[in-house]
């Protein structure tokens, strides 16, 4: 067989456009830029709008540090094995978010007004 | 390539899986801009990849599962949640690239295969980080882990069709 076939340019491109399309997708909104939101096991469990150095529990458990400055976040010291979320950096971008799975910790910018308490179930994006 | 001796079927997995593990630890060391766990350049499905073209189904689970115990251990990531994620985005994968060859045969090259298999990969580690976090802000990396796995994926099918003809003397 060889490199190339016959159909791998149709399924590169499809590949190449689908990036694309995600990669555009996404519309910063620059305006919630403000509040960080810490969700742990999918709730949301600390609010942070200050600069400062702040430590994340669980049930009494300290799991990690994290250091607020000029609406930026990043994760200080963490409890976990591969550090991953250290290594990750300053977040900036509000569509991104700091992940830490085995704490099962996501550290993003809160966007929108909580839907969850005003009757809706989910939301797409 | 058909294998109708057992043995020699049995060495040939073992083989491969050996060069898996290898690449696998050597990948794990090199630097991979995405914090993602499980996420890595994927220069392992290397092995994947030539067994999901040149031998069979079984061949190419037996190889993927293979060779993240294997390289899981000797990287002492065994057990571990990144290491979970990567065994069942491997797998996928394998799946996913014998699927597409005995579908398409000759129509599809090596590129085709080895990038879909990338995509799948990553499509489905992210899935799986989503499920367990629950929170889909984490389909923020997928392009990003996408264009790096087309880069190793053309590495991998470069290598694959250069090593076919030799494969084949064994």
């Amino acid at each position: 067989m060889k490199l190339f076939g016959k159909y791998d340019f149709v399924v590169l491109s499809v590949i190449i456009f689908l990036m694309f399309f995600l990669l555009i997708v996404r519309i910063p909104s620059r305006d919630s830029l403000k509040k960080i939101a810490v969700e742990i096991n999918g709730k949301e469990s600390y609010i942070f709008d200050k600069n400062g150095i702040y430590e994340i529990k669980n049930n009494g458990k300290k799991l990690m540090t994290i250091e607020i400055l000029d609406h930026k976040v990043r994760v200080l010291r963490s409890t976990c094995p591969d550090k991953l979320c250290v290594k990750s950096g300053w977040l900036k971008n509000s569509n991104a978010a700091i992940v830490c799975v085995p704490n099962r910790i996501v550290i993003h910018y809160k966007k929108f007004p909580d839907f969850k308490r005003s009757g809706i179930d989910a939301y797409t994006w | 390539m058909r294998i109708k001796n057992k043995i020699f079927r049995q060495v040939t997995i073992g083989i491969l899986i050996a060069i898996g593990a290898a690449l696998y630890l050597i990948e794990s060391l090199i630097f991979f801009p995405v914090p993602l766990p499980g996420a890595r350049w994927g220069f392992s499905n290397l092995v994947v990849l030539i067994t999901a073209v040149n031998i069979g189904l079984y061949e190419t689970l037996m190889v993927s599962i293979g060779k993240s115990v294997v390289g899981g251990l000797i990287s002492g990531r065994f057990g571990n949640i990144g290491f979970l994620i990567g065994l069942v985005g491997s797998v996928g994968a394998g799946i996913g690239m014998s699927m597409v060859h005995r579908v398409f045969k000759k129509n599809m090259g090596y590129m085709g295969i080895s990038s879909i298999g990338a995509f799948l990969n990553n499509l489905i580690q992210i899935s799986l980080i989503s499920l367990v976090l629950k929170n889909e802000l984490v389909f923020y990396y997928l392009p990003y882990m996408t264009f790096l796995g087309i880069i190793s994926a053309f590495i991998n099918a470069f290598i694959s069709a250069n090593i076919e003809g030799r494969f084949k003397e064994i």
